[in-house]
């Protein structure tokens, strides 16, 4: 009787009680060198694949949204979020960044490097570092993959949804529909579901620590997520796609705490980013 | 007349024991799987590849991409020596090489479960003899003995495994068990004409015998896996063979140029006989298998892993406690080296004079070099063991010496995708 009472409290344990250890952190450490390298590394033709998948992918969020036409704003998006994309780690991509007409507070990455913001969201911006942590946060989602792994896209194996480096030459029917229905899967993340919390609050993090790096207020994104929050009419539309903002400010707060990263003011750039949004609002 | 056929029952004793159930005596004959191979065997707490389905199915909760496969391929080599079998110091040497298929499975997983399906090669061992020997005594002018035993022993089936929490793992693998075994002993005795006084040309004896078994039956495994840090694993593998049925067949045939009652040929009456018959139900006890291993996670570039594995005493059969240990490190993200060593103790009980046994305890190494590329790797490597012990079934009546030697080279190729 005292056997089976050990056995069964030692099995309850080890079911219950001893989880110190996430499965995360086990499956890190079973992670062999070739499997790290393999999953740090992407073949040419992967790359490839990525970048036409994404180019697709932009085509029909401009089919949803009209391109602001405000060619200052678009140039100013772009020298920052190509100066934050030197920083991501990914020197194979090219970024670009367009600002989309919408009141809407969103923002949209797609594989490859193309970075959607919304005017809505740009309006609710104080200074340069809060677009910075926006933007650093879509670059985010594209060097984590978060689309690419969703959908399983890859340029070298024979998966169904697979082989998107070859497919603007195919003429089979099959691969054209598998990539059709990958691109709704995509547009359905970005516009209806959202990626998984855990890729968002991964995105945070990235975005946070790619934005230091690069020399903003470490404390931007986490300011700006503050502030919208308190605007209720935009809850439904962010929070559609995203997890809940007292998570993810709480997760952010954590980071920010661990990596000893304290608010910069010095380096919000508000000035700058004053001067350029006047010339474009005048 | 008398005395020939004392000459005959001398030169004919090796073979007067029963025949010898191909390497029935010892649990670690042929490792399995590619990476597990290169490790000496001491997988049990990894298991996070296809191989994991034999070594602990709840292992493979771990593996690290959706899907995955992986099949090995094996060169064989054994060789047996006992010592001073037949009169002046004349040793018997079997040998055996063949190219056997080793292992094949594949993963799936599916959300907490992971569901796979093996094939595994637990055994496969031949035994070849060809031996003639001239001028044994005075009074044998010629011997000459041809063995060929052979077992194999293949184990399919379904493995289901669940992640009940972060850190706690349990598997089962369902084998369906199938055995076969032969053994084929052909020899031939010729006395010195010398001894013929009586000019009848009666001096020879030849002896066939043919016996053949198969075996069916299920070895459910059940398997733990639990990590009390992200750089341990400690694990546990219960299992046990269960023979449901068995047929076989036996037949012995001699041809003697006398009368002779020798213990392998009788023909006191006349001068050929031949016995048949069938069998059933004349399986071996199989004892149960406990298996408890443990790794250390390093870093990404080194493992280190060991397993103790238990066989219980069953009729016939001594309990048997092995040990194994194993190492893989990575030079590059594209080149491993693993090395292990391991026993292999025999089951059988202490060979005497009065009781057929054959005794030899192993020691073994392995050692395996992998090469990866991007959704694939090639793994080559060798296992080798060596024994030493003591026979009695060969020579009925007496103890010899024996040693052996058993060297395996394999191919494994794993792909995920």
């Amino acid at each position: 009787m005292k056997k089976t009472l050990l056995y069964t409290g030692l099995v309850t344990a080890m079911l219950t009680g001893c989880t110190t250890t996430t499965d995360s952190q086990i499956r890190d450490t079973r992670l062999r060198s070739d499997q790290i390298y393999t999953r740090s590394t992407a073949s040419t033709e992967d790359v490839e694949a990525e970048i036409q998948f994404g180019r697709e992918l932009s085509a029909r969020i401009l089919a949803r949204y009209k391109l602001s036409d405000d060619q200052r704003l678009q140039k100013y998006l772009n020298i920052v979020g190509k100066t934050l994309g030197k920083n991501s780690g990914r020197p194979e991509l090219t970024y670009y960044f367009a600002a989309i007409e919408s009141d809407d507070i969103n923002a949209y990455a797609a594989p490859g490097g193309y970075v959607f913001v919304t005017t809505g969201a740009i309006a609710q911006m104080n200074d340069e570092a809060e677009l910075a942590g926006v933007l650093a946060h879509e670059i985010a989602h594209i060097t984590e993959k978060h689309i690419v792994k969703a959908i399983g896209i890859k340029g070298s194996d024979s998966s169904a949804i697979s082989g998107f480096s070859k497919l603007l030459g195919a003429s089979n029917d099959p691969t054209r529909i598998a990539f059709s229905q990958a691109i709704d899967k995509a547009l359905d993340y970005l516009f209806e579901n959202g990626l998984q919390a855990e890729d968002e609050y991964q995105s945070d993090a990235t975005g946070t620590l790619i934005a230091t790096q690069t020399g903003y207020d470490p404390d931007a994104l986490r300011r700006y997520l503050s502030r919208i929050k308190s605007q209720r009419k935009q809850l439904d539309v962010v929070n559609k796609t995203h997890p809940p903002f007292n998570k993810r400010l709480f997760e952010l707060n954590q980071l920010l705490t661990i990596e000893g990263l304290t608010p910069e003011p010095d380096l919000r750039f508000n000035e700058r980013f004053k001067t350029t949004m006047n010339k474009v609002r005048g | 007349m008398h005395s020939k056929n004392k000459l005959f029952a001398l030169a004919l004793c090796a073979l007067s024991a029963a025949p010898v159930m191909a390497d029935d005596e010892h649990y670690v004959n042929f490792l399995l799987g590619g990476r597990a191979m290169g490790m000496g065997g001491a997988y049990t707490a990894i298991s996070d590849d296809p191989a994991g389905m034999f070594y602990n199915p709840a292992g493979i909760v771990y593996a690290h991409s959706p899907n995955l496969s992986a099949s090995v391929n094996a060169f064989r080599f054994s060789n047996k020596t006992f010592e001073n079998v037949l009169t002046g110091g004349n040793d018997w040497s079997r040998e055996n090489s063949a190219l056997v298929p080793n292992f094949f499975g594949v993963t799936q997983p599916f959300g907490n479960f992971t569901v796979g399906f093996s094939y595994a090669v637990t055994d496969t061992s031949e035994e070849d003899q060809a031996q003639t020997f001239s001028n044994l005594s005075s009074n044998i002018e010629r011997f000459t003995i041809n063995v060929n035993e052979t077992n194999t022993v293949n184990k399919l089936g379904p493995s289901i495994a669940y992640q009940a929490s972060d850190n706690f793992s349990i598997g089962m693998t369902f084998y369906l068990h199938m055995r076969d075994t032969k053994t084929i002993v052909n020899q031939y005795v010729k006395l010195n004409e010398s001894l013929d006084t009586s000019s009848t040309g009666q001096h020879t004896e030849w002896t066939n015998s043919y016996y053949k078994n198969s075996e069916y039956g299920i070895t459910p495994k059940i398997g733990v896996i639990w990590s009390p840090t992200d750089k341990l694993a400690l694990a546990a593998t219960y299992s046990q063979n269960f023979v449901f049925a068995s047929t076989g067949y036996s037949q012995t045939t001699c041809l003697a140029s006398h009368k002779t009652t020798s213990s392998s040929c009788d023909t006191s009456k006349v001068y050929a006989t031949q016995t048949a018959g069938e069998t059933s139900n004349t399986h071996s006890e199989d004892p149960f298998e406990l298996r408890f291993g443990t790794a250390y996670f390093a870093s990404s570039q080194l493992l280190l892993s060991a397993d103790m594995t238990f066989h219980s005493e069953v009729t016939g059969k001594r309990s048997v406690v092995n040990v194994a240990g194993g190492a893989e490190y990575y030079i590059d993200p594209e080149w491993a080296v693993r090395a292990g060593g391991f026993t292999n103790f025999s089951n059988a009980p202490t060979p005497t004079t009065s009781y057929a046994s054959e005794q030899i305890d192993f020691f073994g190494g392995s050692l395996s070099v992998t090469r990866f590329s991007k959704n694939s790797s090639i793994s080559a490597g060798t296992n080798i063991q060596y024994g030493t012990g003591t026979s009695s079934s060969v020579a009925a009546g007496r103890i010899t010496d024996v040693s052996a030697l058993d060297m395996t080279f394999f191919l494994s190729t794993a792909y995920s995708y």
